[in-house]
């Protein structure tokens, strides 16, 4: 399959999404490898879930180019979807069915060959054991939001986009999504990209940042390199350095 | 403190636009229109108020013929607009076959051989009618029913006449010297001893029963889809599952089929229902098990009704959901998708009443035709339709809905392909979003 020749994971060229008059992506361009976890980070209304949805295949770009593994997300839209797992943030899951029917139901429509082998997957990277024979109703954000994320990775893809993938969670949960993630990437060799305005969480998760503000591209770079190159202590300080610099 | 209370409730009540809506706007307009539209309908037909009763006297004597002459009697004819006309026959069947095969007899009048014989002798003498009923439509009910109006001139001029002729006779043989039989004939079936009023009792209130089954079946519906379409939304699982390798074909049938199949499950619970409630009523109101029997039988719709009125409901229940389905997209949650649906079908209720009045009136006509193409009234209008027996424009209309069913799931499906399923509500919340 073309994938496997296909080094870089994500490509995006000059991406514009425009809602009316309002560009809410202007002229992005960025660049994701196989084994990355790449994040998208800026404050509210920057742009970031915009552009993780045309990532998704659920919005098309109003000007530029995006390709997954090559493909483009508009004429092989279904070819993208077969690659990818997206997580909308702040997502919710079907509250009268069970943790395990949930995962069932999602593992069936993804067209994975085996589908109580990607639940069990599941099972082991949420960590919720028997609770997964609950209702979700029942269940806390947290455990929630675990196995929102479990149900993202299960299918192994080969791009995961997480919106936000620790958004209202509590430090303990969101400290073990965060291994989740990372730990697949490193294990799986494939990609993903997150969102965060959480710059702290970026800074741990991420191997390269893209820092936006309404819809541009501010810098770009692995945590460590940008706090050198802005003599900040942290990612918080190179935001508002890159900012003001802008 | 309590008539603060009082004052905020009334307050908070009066401000939720839905309720002006349902409580006071609705009424206003809901019952003005459908009064309008029955004074319409009767009135369009005032002309044809003539009503013509046929006659079969096979008196022996000569009371009957001097009563048909009087001018008593011709008067009050007159003026209920009555025309009485002698058959050629010389029994029930042939006076039957004429009367059957021209429409413009409503009814049949039947004077017994014995007729003076009894009356001579101081017995109540037993007059027959048979009514037929062609259509639900209350002017032609009206019309039918006029042979009551000839039997009560009849008797009255009889009374009077009487009291000349006799000698001497008790009071209450003479106020009421003939025994009434009235049978209904409907569809070409004699229900005999069936009185036409508990018939058409019978007919209407079974027919609106069924146009409110099929009305709550399709409300149950549309409320279910709505409901299903507005909490993906609203969860964002519909982003998660428009991200998958799936059809959007696949998602929407998959979506319909759900909700009809719950809704099917939903609707024979309620047929079964409202069959005992109508079985109960059925026996209240008609002492005489024989009656209801014999209703029940003339009522009875053939296989290829049954085919043709599941046809309608169900291509009309996934038509007006693929609607639905791309209505409920618009809202933001499920309280608004409800709010949304209820705006929604209003106007769709005023329509099919109206809709279902037009067809009782008077057949295939404009209206009907037109409302025999929406799918959301088809189902109301085949019903009547296949009640008086017309399957030829019940069957036309399916043709055309089940084009109309397929483009409306082809828009929908494309409506879901695009990024407007999820930008119709972004496009509210934009600002707020990255």
């Amino acid at each position: 399959m073309k994938v496997s020749f296909v080094e870089e994971a994500v490509s995006v060229e000059r991406l514009v999404k425009a809602y009316g008059r309002v560009v809410a992506v202007d002229k992005l361009t960025f660049k994701v490898s196989r084994g990355e976890v790449f994040g998208l980070i800026g404050p509210n209304g920057a742009g970031k879930t915009t552009t993780l949805r045309v990532l998704a295949t659920l919005i098309k770009p109003t000007a530029g180019q995006v390709e997954i593994y090559g493909l483009d997300v508009v004429q092989e839209a279904g070819k993208v979807r077969k690659l990818i797992s997206y997580l909308p943030e702040e997502a919710g899951a079907y509250n009268n069915l069970t943790g395990l029917e949930f995962l069932r139901y999602m593992a069936s429509l993804s067209l994975i060959g085996d589908v109580e082998e990607a639940v069990s997957r599941a099972a082991e990277l949420s960590g919720l054991e028997n609770r997964l024979k609950d209702k979700i109703k029942t269940y806390s954000k947290g455990m929630k939001r675990r196995l929102l994320v479990a149900r993202a990775l299960m299918v192994r893809p080969k791009l995961a986009i997480l919106d936000e993938p620790t958004s209202g969670l509590d430090v303990v949960s969101a400290s073990q999504v965060r291994d989740m993630i990372k730990r697949y990437v490193a294990e799986t060799k494939t990609a993903a990209v997150i969102s965060s305005h959480n710059m702290l969480e970026v800074e741990y998760l991420c191997d390269r940042v893209l820092i936006i503000n309404e819809g541009r591209s501010l810098v770009e770079g692995p945590p460590q390199e940008l706090k050198e190159r802005f003599q900040a202590s942290n990612l918080e300080e190179v935001f508002m350095a890159a900012v003001r610099k802008a | 403190m309590f008539l603060q209370m009082v004052k905020k409730e009334i307050m908070e009540i009066v401000r939720d636009p839905r309720l002006l809506l349902g409580m006071i706007l609705v009424p206003i307009i809901l019952l003005p229109v459908m009064g309008l539209a029955i004074r319409g309908a009767i009135e369009s037909t005032a002309e044809q108020r003539q009503t013509m009763v046929a006659l079969l006297n096979l008196d022996q004597g000569h009371l009957a013929e001097e009563v048909l002459g009087t001018e008593v009697f011709s008067t009050k004819l007159a003026e209920a607009g009555v025309t009485l006309r002698e058959v050629e026959a010389s029994n029930l069947e042939e006076a039957l076959t004429v009367v059957l095969s021209n429409s413009s007899y409503s009814s049949l009048l039947i004077i017994p051989e014995d007729f003076t014989q009894s009356l001579l002798n101081h017995n109540k003498a037993e007059v027959k009618a048979y009514v037929t009923i062609r259509s639900m439509s209350p002017t032609k009910i009206a019309q039918s029913l006029a042979v009551e109006i000839v039997m009560e001139a009849f008797e009255q001029s009889l009374t009077e006449l009487l009291l000349h002729e006799a000698g001497e006779v008790e009071p209450e043989f003479l106020m009421n010297p003939l025994t009434s039989n009235l049978s209904t004939v409907y569809r070409g079936k004699i229900l005999e001893g069936v009185r036409p009023s508990v018939f058409i009792g019978m007919v209407t209130s079974q027919l609106f029963a069924l146009v409110f089954a099929m009305v709550i079946l399709l409300v149950l519906a549309s409320q279910l889809v709505a409901t299903s379409v507005a909490s993906e939304k609203e969860q964002k699982t519909l982003e998660t599952l428009l991200t998958l390798p799936v059809s959007r074909t696949t998602i929407i049938v998959g979506k319909l089929a759900g909700a009809l199949l719950v809704s099917i499950v939903g609707a024979i619970g309620f047929m079964v229902g409202l069959s005992f409630y109508m079985s109960s009523v059925m026996y209240m109101s008609s002492p005489q098990g024989l009656e209801a029997a014999y209703i029940a039988a003339a009522l009875s719709i053939p296989m290829e009704g049954y085919l043709l009125l599941g046809g309608s409901l169900s291509l009309s229940l996934i038509a007006s959901l693929s609607v639905v389905v791309v209505l409920a997209a618009f809202a933001e949650d499920v309280r608004s998708a409800q709010s949304l649906l209820s705006f929604v079908f209003i106007p769709v209720f005023i329509v099919a009443f109206i809709a279902s009045f037009a067809a009782m009136e008077s057949g295939a006509n404009l209206l009907t035709w037109g409302m025999l193409a929406i799918p959301f009234t088809n189902p109301v209008i085949s019903i009547i339709f296949i009640l008086n027996g017309e399957y030829l424009p019940v069957t036309i209309s399916l043709a055309v809905l089940l084009v109309e069913t397929l483009a409306l799931i082809y828009l929908a499906t494309k409506f879901y392909s695009s990024e407007k399923v999820l930008l119709v509500r972004l496009r509210l919340k934009r600002r707020k979003e990255g």
